[in-house]
């Protein structure tokens, strides 16, 4: 696919990807040409996501950075925690940089040469909520003192 | 046949498309709407099987690391895993803490979605490229042959 082409399809996705928000009723910010953020609040904490469209990848990328890091004496039981919750989930994944701490849930999804409809669109953001929602909680107490083996049990 | 159905076969006949056209050899299971790949690497041999999931609308691409990591290296092999995964913009590996097991994973939506050929293709050609990098660091982790350190030290460089 030529570049023109690949950045005629990124737009499109991105129009899409507005369109999927807004047919959601969900406030969002633009924050520029190939990026959009938006909140939304949780059973527990506020979440916040960002989706870019990748036009080099012919990727959408979704972001969503968790509101605390995790701290150093935390990182070791941390990543066996990332570990086990990931290998439980079917979309997506939690990278955890253990350089600072930083947890973030993301979810990629490949545009190349295709047609990608809104209802796939809300469909990532649909999922990605939920598995947010279900963890990040969770996340926050290890940090907060619970015990590895009490994360572990309370994810089962 | 409801549309999840009839969504799921296309994708389906696709993902057979897309490796006949790689020219590569794999058994199917249509039932499962699943097929399986092995291909030839560097060091280890790597197995694929991917999956179209008519429920969820998604298809996901499963590739096992051959090796069962010890319980006295769980940890370094959950930080190295952790660590590398970081590092990725598609895809993760998945570690089994009790098993001791770990594959790579990565998927796709297609919900309502006109997926092509490509698109199927760039998953397993990044699939391929990621476990090719990182399987054989992984084996020597497990088997004590690679430092935590030494193995951050590679996925940085």
């Amino acid at each position: 696919m030529s570049n023109s082409n690949q950045t005629e399809l990124a737009h499109k996705v991105y129009n899409s990807l507005c369109a999927a928000i807004e047919e959601l009723n969900w406030k969002y910010n633009k924050v520029d040409s190939t990026r959009i953020s938006f909140e939304v609040r949780g059973d527990d904490l506020p979440m916040s996501f960002i989706i870019k469209i990748d036009e080099d990848r012919q990727l959408v990328r979704l972001f969503s950075p968790l509101p605390f890091k995790i701290k150093e004496d935390k990182m070791a039981e941390a990543c066996v925690a990332v570990c086990t919750v990931n290998y439980k989930l079917t979309i997506g994944s939690f990278s955890l940089d253990i350089s600072d701490g930083t947890l973030v849930f993301r979810v990629t999804n490949s545009f190349r040469s295709s047609v990608i409809s809104e209802e796939l669109l809300e469909h990532i953001i649909n999922y990605s909520c939920a598995f947010v929602d279900k963890y990040n909680d969770k996340f926050l107490m290890l940090n907060s003192g619970l015990s590895l083996a009490d994360f572990l049990k309370a994810i089962d | 046949m409801d549309n999840e159905t009839k969504n799921a076969l296309v994708m389906y006949e696709k993902l057979c498309k897309m490796l006949d056209e790689l020219e590569l050899k794999y058994d199917k299971d249509p039932d499962q709407y699943e097929i399986e790949c092995r291909v030839g690497g560097d060091d280890l041999p790597m197995d694929f099987v991917m999956r179209i999931h008519p429920n969820g609308e998604f298809v996901d691409l499963l590739s096992r690391i051959p090796i069962t990591v010890p319980q006295d290296k769980i940890l370094e092999v959950a930080i190295a895993a952790t660590y590398v995964n970081n590092l990725l913009v598609d895809g993760c590996f998945d570690l089994n803490i009790e098993k001791g097991t770990l594959l790579f994973r990565t998927t796709n939506f297609y919900k309502d979605s006109d997926i092509s050929t490509e698109a199927l293709q760039y998953m397993l050609l990044v699939s391929h490229q990621t476990v090719e990098t990182y399987n054989d660091k992984f084996f020597m982790m497990s088997k004590g042959m690679l430092s935590l350190a030494d193995f951050k030290a590679f996925a940085d460089a």
